[in-house]
């Protein structure tokens, strides 16, 4: 029992989930294994979406018993009753809800990125440097080029934005999608041989 | 979390933008559009579609960005379901990311798409959620039959006529795909092909799409709602990214404003504390 | 007229929290994290069902070699379990390594071959081999800015120095294309808000913000 809490199980595990394909792209071999793997992770990725319910379901049922946030906690869970078996009873209001509640609640959460971007910008962005007169320059270029009266009404402004997204931009990026890639490299070489273990939880 | 008052300047700089948005949408205002490049390219490659031919989009945004990605995925997807009409081309739609994208093309199936006169799994087919993200992009493009047993609704492969014969990358003449997060795993997987490969992004995404678009491993962008508004100019059917485009010439104007002005208000304060 | 007023009112509770923290913005965060744990329950119990009920025991394929994939699935809930828990670590393993391998297997091509590839620096249109050569430059000096191995001194220095500033013209693109991203979100909402029935609902949240504030002022 005690050999199968070794750390060396699980290393294997992942050079066998990792080379697998890689060994089906670069030498055709292994094909069906690796098409079998492709659907299995399919399996294991739902089941690992749903560990994250669990968790959270944990958490407040958790706090409804020490009396915690409790009516918070309580209408959580209550929703998240509700809506799963609406979702199985009554489909109509099952998308009702979706489109009604969901997606606008979900989208005006999100939108408070926007408003406090706003006030980054009156009280964050200085011209304290060469580098910071630079980054905003840009900024400043590149929100007039994709404001679409400006760019109707500037046809040079259009030039010089494509410029700057096209030229200089693109090559930083892609200095750094190289650098990325290089490093996933790296990052598979020590994961192989057991140097990389943070997927493991810290095992 | 907060748990005070914001300050009264951030108040006003949400107020006054507020104010900005909501002018447009009460009095639209016209201002002048242009239509750019990238979304004519866009354009150009699905009308470019034959009858017979298979598209497949990959709706991968998530639920919360419906107002960035949404307008454009409308608008593409009227354009298919008019050449599915016009040419007889086939889609497959398909998620990979996570349950929003699902949810997201289902409404817009629901909401936004006339199917009357056109026949599921002969016509089109939502094949629903796929988890599995990379891996799953990975098996659609290599070994289609294998990762795909069933639809969003639980029909299998045998009741999707035209499933039959798709078996990889290359039974596929165009594939789109939608995202709010990195766009790197879809060239990773599927450019390389030689098929026209479509991303319908957030605007903040496009910088991080360039370098494979200009290695044509990405063969077309639309990231911004004035490129929704122009495809649904170019198209003829208009829609949300249209209806918004005022607003957000004004937002733009706005945020460059809010540069300057901190900047005056910065350097004034400095000097006056300098003199102090 | 009802999916109206209801999207208004949710709306409005969410942006109440621009205004300050309060009852009805909470109301509207748990509503929208219980509804997204049932979305995220109700479309992974239809995958299971269709690629693992419907095959195994409705098709009745007993020996599927889905099986060790739905045993390895259902390990992955012994983290939970304080003497289990290492079992928990074998299906992960398996996941990032699958991941991992699947995105090195594109990763190469498209984000080191492909990326390699400039262009020629001589060509017929001078506008372009001049492009080019920018394209270089700033790929070669951002990516020296990250050559940690070695200590910016010397010659890589001044090359160091250089990506830096090509990586602010990288950022300063996506600072000003993460504002337009993320205003997208209020412009999209704000028609709901600003029209009959959602006006009356906003005017209404206007009263109630003015009443809070003279209050707050009172006391």
């Amino acid at each position: 029992m005690s050999f199968l809490k070794r750390i060396e199980i699980p290393i294997i595990l992942f050079a066998i989930g990792s080379l697998l394909p890689l060994i089906d792209y670069y030498t055709g071999n292994l094909s069906i294994q690796a098409s079998e793997l492709l659907s299995w992770i399919v399996i294991l990725v739902t089941f690992s979406y749903l560990i994250g319910v669990v968790n959270l379901f944990r958490y407040h049922l958790n706090n409804i018993r020490r009396g915690r946030d409790i009516y918070y906690s309580i209408l959580i869970i209550g929703s998240f009753l509700f809506y799963l078996a609406i979702a199985y009873l009554n489909k109509g209001v099952y998308d009702w809800i979706f489109s009604t509640l969901y997606t606008p609640l979900s989208v005006a959460i999100s939108s408070f990125v926007g408003f406090y971007t706003y006030t980054v910008f009156l009280r964050g962005a200085r011209l304290k440097s060469p580098t910071a007169v630079l980054l905003l320059a840009v900024t400043i270029v590149i929100l007039l080029y994709n404001t679409p009266t400006i760019r109707a009404l500037s046809p040079q402004l259009i030039t010089v934005g494509d410029w700057i997204k096209n030229v200089p931009n693109t090559g930083a990026y892609r200095g750094i999608l190289i650098g990325m890639g290089i490093s996933m490299i790296v990052l598979f070489m020590r994961a192989i041989i057991g140097r990389e273990r943070s997927y493991l939880g810290g095992g | 979390m907060q748990s005070g008052s914001l300050p009264i300047v951030d108040r006003a700089v949400f107020i006054i933008f507020i104010i900005l948005i909501a002018i447009p949408a009460i009095m639209p205002l016209g201002l002048p559009i242009s239509i750019s490049s990238n979304t004519v390219e866009v354009y150009r490659q699905i009308e470019g579609l034959k009858g017979g031919d298979i598209a497949m989009w990959i709706t991968d945004f998530s639920v919360g960005t419906w107002g960035q990605v949404g307008p454009a995925e409308v608008a593409i997807y009227r354009h298919l379901f008019d050449l599915i009409r016009r040419k007889g081309i086939k889609v497959i739609i398909v998620t990979t990311y996570s349950v929003d994208g699902a949810l997201n093309a289902e409404r817009i199936l629901r909401e936004y798409i006339d199917t009357a006169g056109l026949k599921y799994g002969e016509d089109y087919v939502n094949l629903g959620w796929i988890p599995g993200y990379e891996t799953t992009l990975a098996a659609l493009a290599k070994d289609f039959q294998s990762i795909v047993k069933t639809d969003a609704y639980g029909n299998t492969i045998d009741k999707l006529p035209m499933l039959r014969g798709v078996r990889s990358i290359s039974d596929i003449a165009l594939i789109g795909f939608s995202t709010s997060t990195s766009p790197d795993p879809y060239p990773r997987q599927l450019g390389g092909y030689n098929k026209p490969l479509i991303i319908n992004t957030l605007i903040a995404t496009v910088p991080w799409t360039l370098p494979y678009y200009e290695k044509r491993l990405i063969t077309g962008y639309i990231g911004a709602e004035s490129d929704a508004a122009g495809y649904e100019k170019l198209t003829g059917m208009p829609g949300e990214g249209l209806r918004t485009l005022d607003a957000q010439s004004l937002s733009h104007i706005y945020g460059v404003v809010l540069i300057i002005v901190g900047n005056i208000w910065y350097f004034t304060r400095r000097r006056e504390g300098g003199r102090r | 007229m009802i999916e109206a007023l209801v999207t208004s009112i949710v709306i409005l509770m969410a942006w109440s929290f621009l205004y300050r923290e309060n009852i009805f913005y909470r109301i509207g965060e748990a509503l929208l994290v219980g509804l997204a744990l049932a979305l995220s329950v109700k479309v992974g119990i239809d995958v299971l069902i269709n690629r693992i009920y419907i095959p195994i025991v409705v098709k009745q394929q007993w020996l599927s070699p889905t099986l060790i994939a739905v045993a390895l699935g259902l390990m992955m809930y012994t983290r939970f379990s304080k003497s289990l828990w290492w079992m928990s670590r074998w299906p992960i393993a398996l996941l990032s390594g699958a991941g991992l391998g699947i995105a090195m297997k594109g990763a190469v091509m498209a984000q080191i071959v492909k990326q390699l590839d400039i262009g020629s620096l001589i060509t017929r249109d001078v506008f372009t081999g001049v492009n080019n050569l920018i394209l270089l430059v700033t790929a070669i000096t951002s990516l020296a800015y990250f050559l940690y191995t070695f200590e910016h001194r010397g010659a890589l220095a001044p090359i160091a120095k250089f990506g830096i500033y090509s990586m602010m013209i990288c950022f300063g693109t996506t600072l000003g294309l993460f504002l337009m991203s993320n205003i997208g979100f209020a412009i999209s909402l704000i028609p709901n808000v600003v029209k009959p029935p959602g006006l009356y609902v906003s005017i209404v949240a206007i009263i109630l913000i003015i009443a809070d504030n003279f209050l707050r002022k009172r006391k």
